[in-house]
């Protein structure tokens, strides 16, 4: 837990007048990152991963101080709700369905443009629907792009390394290779996750204005690595303040047109709040996995003690299932506060302009939701995943409330069009489907 | 110029919310058509768009319409009502069949590629492979023999193998060598297994079970089994089968990507169906060598079909009921569709031909054959082959002792890690032939 209290100096410092401003002012944090980025951002505009993780951290400097000029338009503040139905996403669901089936699912990019853009149009702030603007064809592109570029070359030095090594050594060099080639994974998958977000936020407007993403996946990867390693190192215990920090760290980089979402000065206290129930769910767990180890051995009792290999029949296989089911169940269900938690946690540490949110979650009912949405998705063979989508996003937006008043019409737009293309990684490590 | 609440008595004004793309603010403006161009009218505002670069974008799901110029930020969005009002005015850009007719020209495009991809797989590939295999150097295959035999010998026992029988092996090996010019030494190994079956690695190397020695009653079969594998090997049908599930597996994941939904395990679960249909095809090819090789070799011809015969007799009657579905596939009889169905997929999921048509093929093809009558072993030969494994396994290790060294592997990262090459020795094992394969 104590990890968590660390004040992590490296990155404020980073940081540098960014931070300083955010010190200063907040609410009047209005530097122009888009502008003093686009230029970067439009030669070396990424089609890949690879290439996009190369923008190092991209921090805009603060432009000239925040006009004073208001928009004069009344300053409002800002009501969130969410509209869709079973009825609007059941078509959707069914059409994505049996085109998956007769493309051999490469109808999947442009179906889940197709959910996204129905999410994002049923999501209204004061009154005006969020707009998707991403295509399937990006998608796609980007996908084929990944594997081309990534993908095969990397399973081709493999198969190479397979055949001209000497068969003695091979082992030896297999070895060798397995730290590099485990963290070149880790790294990637860091590099989709920033990747992919970056996509959906620059595919994402309001009245008009993009949402966006700077910074740098390279940091984010690496970042996400180092939390990962300590989350072992502590058994655990610093995975909430991992979230928590990576949370921190994404929305830093989070612009609404020309103007960046404030986040706390530093990790310290980040994930204080969402510790208690982080400990119920980590005890259940440890707890439950003892539980679970022990009817293990009561059930094999019999061939341990004959001192033969177990004897695997089926009836024997299903009561070893139906108890890690059983284990599974428990664990999630003493696991819902600490999601709840977080949840509530991630709404509170962001604001916008002096706008604070609050998610209204709790554990009894973010549980029914996925409760429903496992059925629906176990029901369905998976095929029903954007109905299990779509109640998440109702959920989240049907709950998030804002608290303050913001000019809106003074906002610009953001100069970074974002990414030519979209979330290839994403999809190649099958994380694209995270809405 | 009208105030907008004179423009608003009007019963016929077309009204939209209109968002610049500049700034975050919504104006409301009258839209009428001037000429080739779309007039946008607000209290503060007053903008013209070409009216042939206005783009169409996705409906909101309250059916308003949305409208952009060309790839501009801004935004006109027109309710329901005004967007049915504008209609007569764009006919052409507000008629909802043009979106209807995209939807489809994509769908049946990505379904003509998806298509044309998956016949290539199923059709191309296996053409291509058998070439391709041919084509591979005789050291890089040499090289992947080594490395499967290492693999096999983490997964069994080796039997103690006298050098009698050694000899005896090596010698029926030279002269399977010999007649089938095959481009490698063959390497004949036994193996304590629990299973009668034989299997070619690549590279020459030949791994009979113990189990399948026992199950013998002559020198004879056993060459005749041999033949069989000296046949892949010589064909190299283990690389050409190597080959195809690799091409097969890239294309593959290009197709499906790295997804787990239901779409994608119904195209893998279709892939290993299509894999198991070529292994099939090799062994009828590798029976029909087989019977060349006993010929040129002098050994008897009919005594594969022997063994045949009498690992048919093990799994009869399973057999006769897979006939019978076979025979009621012409004449509908009282069985139900599920039986049907299942005898299908027991005859579709065998790794090798029917045993009973292979018995008989391989007779067919061996009573026009010579045969001078000589044994393919001595007696004594026989007979040291017969001890093998009775007299003890070397241990490569105990089970126990390779758990062990597995445990003590995950600990220790830097070392080899043997448990990833495990599994992978698994996979590259699927794809190795084996004689027979009596399900168990």
């Amino acid at each position: 837990m104590s990890e968590d209290q660390k004040p992590s100096a490296d990155r404020n410092e980073a940081e540098g007048p960014v931070a300083a401003s955010e010190a200063g002012a907040p609410e009047a944090a209005a530097s122009e990152p888009a502008h003093s980025e686009s230029t970067g951002s439009e030669t070396g505009q990424s089609d890949s991963a690879v290439t996009g993780a190369d923008g190092e951290a991209a921090t805009p400097p603060p432009a000239e101080p925040p006009a004073e000029t208001g928009s004069g338009e009344p300053r409002e503040s800002l009501v969130f709700d969410q509209t869709a139905t079973w009825g609007g996403i059941f078509p959707i669901t069914l059409l994505n369905a049996l085109l998956n089936i007769i493309t051999l699912t490469l109808w999947r990019f442009w179906g889940r443009t197709r959910v996204r853009r129905y999410l994002w149009s049923t999501t209204t702030v004061n009154g005006t629907p969020l707009e998707y603007t991403g295509s399937g064809w990006e998608l796609f592109r980007s996908f084929i792009f990944v594997m081309l570029v990534v993908f095969l070359p990397i399973y081709a030095v493999m198969f190479a390394g397979q055949l001209m090594l000497p068969p003695e050594q091979f082992m030896l060099y297999f070895g060798l290779a397995y730290i590099p080639i485990l963290l070149l994974f880790y790294w990637l998958l860091g590099v989709a996750v920033w990747v992919a977000r970056r996509y959906r936020l620059s595919r994402t407007t309001w009245r008009g204005i993009r949402l966006g993403q700077s910074g740098s996946a390279n940091a984010y990867a690496w970042a996400s690595i180092g939390y990962s390693i300590l989350t072992s190192i502590t058994l655990g215990w610093f995975a909430p303040a991992a979230e928590m920090r990576l949370t921190r760290m994404l929305w830093r980089d989070t612009f609404y047109g020309d103007r960046r979402f404030s986040v706390p000065q530093s990790d310290e206290g980040l994930a204080g709040p969402t510790y208690g129930a982080f400990a119920l769910a980590w005890v259940s767990g440890l707890l439950g996995y003892f539980a679970f180890i022990g009817i293990y051995m009561v059930l094999m009792i019999d061939s341990i003690e004959a001192g033969s290999q177990p004897d695997f029949d089926i009836v024997m296989l299903v009561k070893i299932y139906a108890a890690g089911l059983v284990y599974l169940v428990v664990v999630g269900l003493l696991s819902l506060p600490y999601a709840a938690a977080l949840l509530r946690r991630k709404a509170q540490i962001v604001s916008f302009e002096g706008v604070r949110f609050t998610i209204r979650a709790n554990t009894f009912s973010l549980g029914w939701v996925y409760a429903v949405n496992f059925l629906i998705i176990a029901l369905t063979l998976g095929l029903g995943l954007p109905i299990a989508q779509m109640r998440i996003w109702r959920y989240i937006f049907t709950r998030l409330e804002a608290e303050g008043e913001i000019d809106i019409a003074a906002i610009r737009q953001n100069a970074d069009k974002g990414p030519k293309s979209g979330e290839g990684l994403a999809d190649a490590f099958d994380i694209g489907n995270v809405i | 110029m009208p105030s907008i609440s004179a423009m608003s008595s009007d019963p016929q004004a077309i009204f939209g919310e209109f968002a610049d793309g500049d700034s975050a603010r919504v104006h409301v403006v009258e839209v009428a058509v001037d000429g080739d161009r779309l007039s946008l009218t607000g209290e503060s505002l007053r903008l013209y768009w070409r009216i042939k670069r206005i783009r169409r974008l996705p409906n909101r799901p309250d059916g308003s319409v949305v409208l952009t110029e060309g790839e501009s930020d801004a935004r006109l969005s027109l309710t329901p009502d005004n967007a049915t009002r504008l209609r007569p005015l764009l006919p052409r850009l507000l008629d909802d069949r043009r979106i209807r007719r995209g939807t489809w020209v994509l769908g049946g495009t990505l379904t003509a590629t998806a298509v044309s991809l998956a016949a290539f797989m199923v059709y191309g590939l296996p053409l291509l492979s058998a070439p391709l295999a041919h084509a591979v150097p005789l050291d890089v295959e040499t090289r992947l023999g080594e490395r499967s035999n290492q693999f096999v010998a983490w997964f069994t026992d080796e039997c103690e193998t006298p050098d009698a029988a050694q000899a005896a092996l090596d010698q029926l090996g030279d002269r399977l060598e010999t007649v089938s010019q095959s481009p490698f030494e063959l390497k004949l190994r036994i193996v304590d297994a629990p299973f009668p079956n034989a299997f070619a690695l690549p590279g020459g190397w030949i791994v009979i079970t113990d189990d399948l020695i026992d199950e013998m009653e002559s020198p004879d079969e056993l060459a005749g089994v041999l033949a069989h594998e000296a046949a892949h090997v010589a064909q190299r049908h283990v690389m050409a089968a190597q080959l195809r599930e690799m091409g097969f597996g890239v294309l593959l994941e290009f197709l499906i990507g790295g997804g787990t939904g239901a779409g994608q395990e119904l195209a893998r679960t279709g892939a290993s169906l299509e894999s198991l249909r070529h292994s099939r095809a090799a062994e009828s090819e590798a029976d029909e060598y087989a019977l060349a090789y006993l010929d040129a070799a002098d050994m008897n011809p009919e005594a594969l079909a022997d063994f045949f015969d009498r690992m048919q007799s093990v799994f009869e009657e399973m057999e006769a009921e897979v006939e019978e579905a076979e025979a009621a596939e012409d004449t509908p009889r009282t069985e139900t569709r599920q039986e049907r169905a299942e005898a299908w997929l027991r005859s579709t999921l065998r790794t090798h031909p029917d045993t009973t048509r292979r018995a008989e093929t391989a007779r067919a093809a061996a009573t026009g054959l010579d045969w001078s009558g000589t044994p393919a072993l001595s007696d004594e030969d026989w007979a040291a082959l017969g001890a093998v494994c009775e007299s003890g396994v070397r241990t490569n290790d105990t089970a126990v002792e390779r758990a062990a060294e597995r445990i003590a592997d995950a600990l220790n990262r830097d070392k080899p890690d043997e448990d990833d090459a495990a599994i992978s020795a698994v996979d590259e094992n699927e794809t190795d032939e084996a004689v027979d394969a009596p399900p168990e």
